[in-house]
């Protein structure tokens, strides 16, 4: 069992790491950040893998590829957050104790925890299996259905998907308004809308490529780009959060990149 | 060998004329969304009840849910309770592992399914190491090294970190599973019990989002009493 009574630290540790994660060679080892680094290696450049069928592989274990500690780390160069005033008012008020995934809460789309995840392929659906947020899983319909016209709002909201060539899509709407992007508080509306395209690039690296939609705090929709590094002998353990997690009471402080 | 492949040739074309489904490598197919019942007592049906030891029957007594239960603060309900609560469960069959998917507690459970036994050494989980194979039209899932923070069920029967737990899936043509779990816990039980249930296939269901955490206020405003 993976209890992580510094979770919060450790995320903390991971996020820092993480920040230049678009560019695997600074993902080595800094000290305080062993544990995980290690467990993630540079792997040597080799083709992606394909299924009998010739479809891309994605199977095995994913870390990372989506914003852990700043969402804005994801932008291409020279672009920014079209951020509406009234979103920026909210984001700077955020203090870290209320982040929702400190408080064992589903990290929504398209933020990651710094824990590992895989895909689990299902006839009609496709499921993302995290190991941290939480230990929840995401649902993904695979059958060709679209969205339904008004959608309970949820945490991962309603996800269909299909494939372009090798890239997967995935298209989500249905959200709650709960979740924050980043460690930053980067907030969102209901009326969000995401576009992910899942490509794996070669052996070791699968391209997430997000555009975020949302009217009710973006001014128009932006795109940010995350890697997730495979893990080749990773496996999904346990992982409890609500389970000694001592650290709230202990965060102080606004809302911010660690 | 000649002889063991004959015979699993035969098990798998036996198993083939029966009309249950199967995958195209000759595995029963148990994926799809399934109604399991609500069993909050596990004992229900049994005759006699369970067979409790000493230490059993002194912890069962001593447990009362309304002054604490474990679930009702969002921590995991642990094997055997997931598969008693009243939320659909989706079986998803890898090429060489299970995942069972629990809509309660948007719980899930990978389990390898090839041909790995358990560790030598398992550190305590609140869901155990489990390994699963398959016996002609049966998955059978085979679970160790839980820790004891669990209950098997909501009226908060008793086990211990000896627990093992077998679970068995068997494959109907009538789009069912006759499921059997049974539990074996030397401390808390003097022997070996059994709980027969019907699984039914919903094709038409899909599993909800969960969030225990989410507003959960019956813990954090003391509603429970």
């Amino acid at each position: 069992m993976r209890i992580f009574r510094v979770f919060v630290l450790l995320s903390m540790a991971t996020a820092a790491l993480l920040q230049g994660q678009n560019s695997p060679a600074a993902v080595t080892s800094p000290a305080g950040a062993g544990a995980v680094a290690s467990t993630v290696p540079n792997l040597p450049p080799a083709p992606a893998p394909r299924l009998p069928d010739g479809k891309p592989d994605f199977s095995g274990i994913w870390f990372g590829g989506g914003p852990v500690g700043d969402l804005e780390l994801g932008l291409a160069k020279g672009d920014t957050i079209p951020m509406l005033p009234s979103a920026r008012k909210i984001m700077e008020a955020r203090q870290s104790k209320d982040d929702p995934e400190a408080n064992c809460l589903p990290t929504g789309i398209p933020r990651t925890a710094p824990y590992p995840w895989t895909f689990a392929t299902a006839p009609g659906r496709l499921y993302i299996l995290f190991e941290g947020n939480i230990h929840s899983y995401r649902q993904i319909f695979m059958d060709g259905r679209a969205h339904p016209a008004d959608p309970n709002p949820t945490w991962y909201g309603h996800s269909v998907g299909h494939w372009e060539g090798d890239t997967l899509v995935v298209d989500t709407v249905g959200f709650n308004d709960r979740f924050w992007f980043d460690f930053r508080g980067h907030p969102h509306t209901e009326k969000l809308h995401t576009v992910e395209r899942y490509t794996r690039k070669d052996f070791g690296t699968l391209v997430n490529e997000i555009t975020i939609d949302d009217p009710g705090a973006y001014s128009k929709p932006f795109r940010v780009t995350f890697n997730a590094r495979l893990m080749p002998k990773g496996e999904i353990m346990e992982y409890i959060c609500q389970e000694n997690n001592q650290d709230v009471s202990h965060i102080k402080g606004p809302a911010g990149r660690p | 060998m000649k002889a063991l492949i004959f015979t699993v040739m035969a098990t798998v074309a036996a198993a083939q004329t029966t009309g249950v489904p199967h995958l195209p490598d000759g595995r029963p197919d148990l994926n799809g969304v399934w109604q399991i019942p609500y069993t909050p007592d596990m004992s229900k049906g049994l005759e006699g009840g369970l067979p409790f030891t000493s230490w059993g029957a002194a912890d069962f007594k001593a447990y009362d849910a309304a002054k604490f239960d474990y679930t009702g603060h969002c921590l995991p309900a642990g094997l055997t309770r997931l598969v008693n609560t009243p939320m659909p469960m989706e079986i998803v069959q890898g090429p060489k592992n299970v995942v069972l998917l629990f809509e309660g507690f948007a719980s899930f459970i990978v389990i390898p399914a090839d041909g790995r036994d358990h560790p030598k050494k398992v550190e305590p989980t609140w869901n155990g190491n489990s390994v699963a194979h398959y016996e002609g039209d049966t998955l059978v899932i085979d679970s160790i090294g839980f820790n004891e923070n669990t209950r098997l069920d909501t009226i908060g029967h008793p086990h211990s970190d000896q627990m093992h737990v077998i679970q068995r899936y068997t494959r109907k043509p009538d789009d069912t599973i006759a499921f059997e779990i049974t539990v074996e816990d030397p401390k808390a039980y003097t022997k070996p019990f059994t709980n027969k249930r019907t699984f039914k296939l919903r094709r038409d269901w899909e599993l909800m989002e969960y969030s225990c955490e989410e507003n959960n206020k019956e813990v954090t405003e003391g509603h429970i009493k």
